[in-house]
């Protein structure tokens, strides 16, 4: 049964999936990293995968454990946002509007990156921390979120956090501009 | 090539060919035994091909005593190593990413046009926080207009127009619309003015007719209740006051001002 559910939420999110594993593809590239095998998307846990040597260098191991996420969750924001007032706030019939909420909440719902990925920037950011690397500090904070997120994620925390972030920060926004 | 001797039987063999369970080095008999023993105990057992530094773990190439280089763990000749690094970065990827980044900047120039009816509901909710009725009913009309369906909206709207005492654009409105699924707090305090409201202007109603007959004492007293039960339509108090100042007995009553005399 759950495994009918993972295939239904993958096939249903896939873009989200697809976008994260593209954008760390490209940037394990970037990074000169051996790839040992890449999967775009598959209808069972984890959706996606690209793996990989780890760097062991900060700078390279934060773009691309952090770069999917950001760039995931500033696309679902995006999507999100640009729907959000004749979806939610006016109620404007607009088929267009509910394709773009479905892009952003789907590629908010796989923003997270893999539980080892996330151990293995984790590892690395003490000893970046102490050679004061200002980049440590930055990634803490959002380390410290995605991993608490990962922690929930038999709760769906990742789907959690794709809802919240595609509702509740346009709603903020609103409600501050207004 | 490297050799070494297996922790059980001792044996001496190439280390390609053997396994690790467990941390152990085993040969391939001695291995196949441990892992049925621990399968025996209900386990799962973990078996690992040993890795021998000096053969490629891809295609076999043996480099003799010298090691290959090691990628993630995993000694590899310098053909199998630049396979690895050499992952091409698929054409349809890159058109799927540009496609998306296009499908953003066409839903942001979309959700523009909502912009400008999103600013309006802002400004609107605004000033009837400010009870600057009037304004905020003008602004919530406008929303309405630009194709809002939202029974928020609707209901902020009738309340301003209510509030601001102009009855006959609420009752438009309302007349409009014979379903509502909110049942909130905004719903419930919209329909109590709504039907504070309608009573008043009933009244009036009566008041008028009354002062039409030639009866301006009941008649006054009427448009007085209708004020007093709808204070926010000022034109009701003025109505009072004008057949009031009516003498006993006069048929017509005194021309009534702009906004009363609606009737629902």
């Amino acid at each position: 049964m759950i495994a009918v559910l993972a295939a239904i939420f993958a096939a249903v999110t896939f873009p989200g999936v697809v976008v994260r594993e593209a954008t760390h593809l490209f940037l394990v590239r970037r990074a000169k990293l051996a790839i040992f095998e890449v999967r775009f998307l598959q209808l069972k846990p984890p959706f996606g995968y690209v793996h990989h040597e780890h760097s062991r260098h900060y700078l390279a191991s934060f773009f691309e454990v952090l770069g999917p996420f950001l760039l995931n969750s500033a696309l679902c924001a995006a999507f999100c946002m640009a729907a959000y007032l004749p979806v939610f706030e006016l109620r404007i019939y607009d088929p267009l509007a509910w394709l773009f909420y479905w892009l952003g909440l789907s590629l908010g719902m796989h923003a997270l990156p893999a539980a080892e990925e996330l151990k293995h920037l984790w590892q690395l950011t003490p000893g970046a921390l102490k050679r004061a690397n200002p980049l440590a500090v930055l990634a803490l904070p959002l380390l410290a979120l995605t991993r608490v997120i990962d922690a929930g994620r038999v709760v769906l925390a990742d789907m959690a956090y794709g809802v919240a972030l595609g509702l509740l920060l346009p709603l903020a926004l609103f409600r501050l501009l207004a | 090539m490297r050799r070494a001797g297996c922790v059980v039987c001792k044996s001496t063999i190439p280390i390609a060919k053997m396994y690790v369970i467990g941390g152990t080095l085993l040969c391939e008999t001695c291995a196949t035994r441990r892992a049925q023993d621990i399968k025996l105990t209900g386990k799962e057992p973990r078996i690992e091909r040993a890795l021998d530094p000096t053969i490629c773990a891809e295609c076999g190439a043996d480099k003799g005593e010298t090691e290959w280089l090691k990628v993630g763990g995993t000694p590899l000749c310098f053909k199998c190593r630049q396979r690895f690094y050499e992952v091409p970065f698929p054409a349809w990827t890159l058109v799927t990413l540009l496609a998306v980044f296009a499908v953003l900047g066409y839903a942001l120039w979309h959700g523009s046009v909502y912009v400008e009816a999103g600013r309006t509901l802002a400004e609107g909710e605004r000033l009837l926080a400010q009870k600057q009725y009037a304004a905020a009913a003008d602004d919530l009309r406008r929303v309405l207009e630009s194709g809002s369906e939202s029974e928020r909206v609707f209901l902020l709207t009738v309340k301003a127009y209510l509030l601001a005492g102009d009855y006959e654009h609420a009752r438009l409105l309302m007349n409009g619309r014979t379903k509502f699924e909110a049942s909130g707090a905004l719903f419930n305090e919209v329909m109590k003015t709504w039907e504070r409201a309608v009573k008043a202007n009933d009244l009036a109603a009566e008041a008028k007719q009354l002062a039409q007959a030639g009866k301006p004492q009941p008649a006054a007293a009427k448009m007085r209740e209708a004020a007093r039960l709808y204070p926010e339509m000022a034109s009701l108090e003025a109505e009072a006051r004008s057949i009031e100042a009516q003498p006993a007995g006069a048929a017509e009553p005194p021309a009534p001002p702009a906004a009363a005399g609606v009737r629902r």
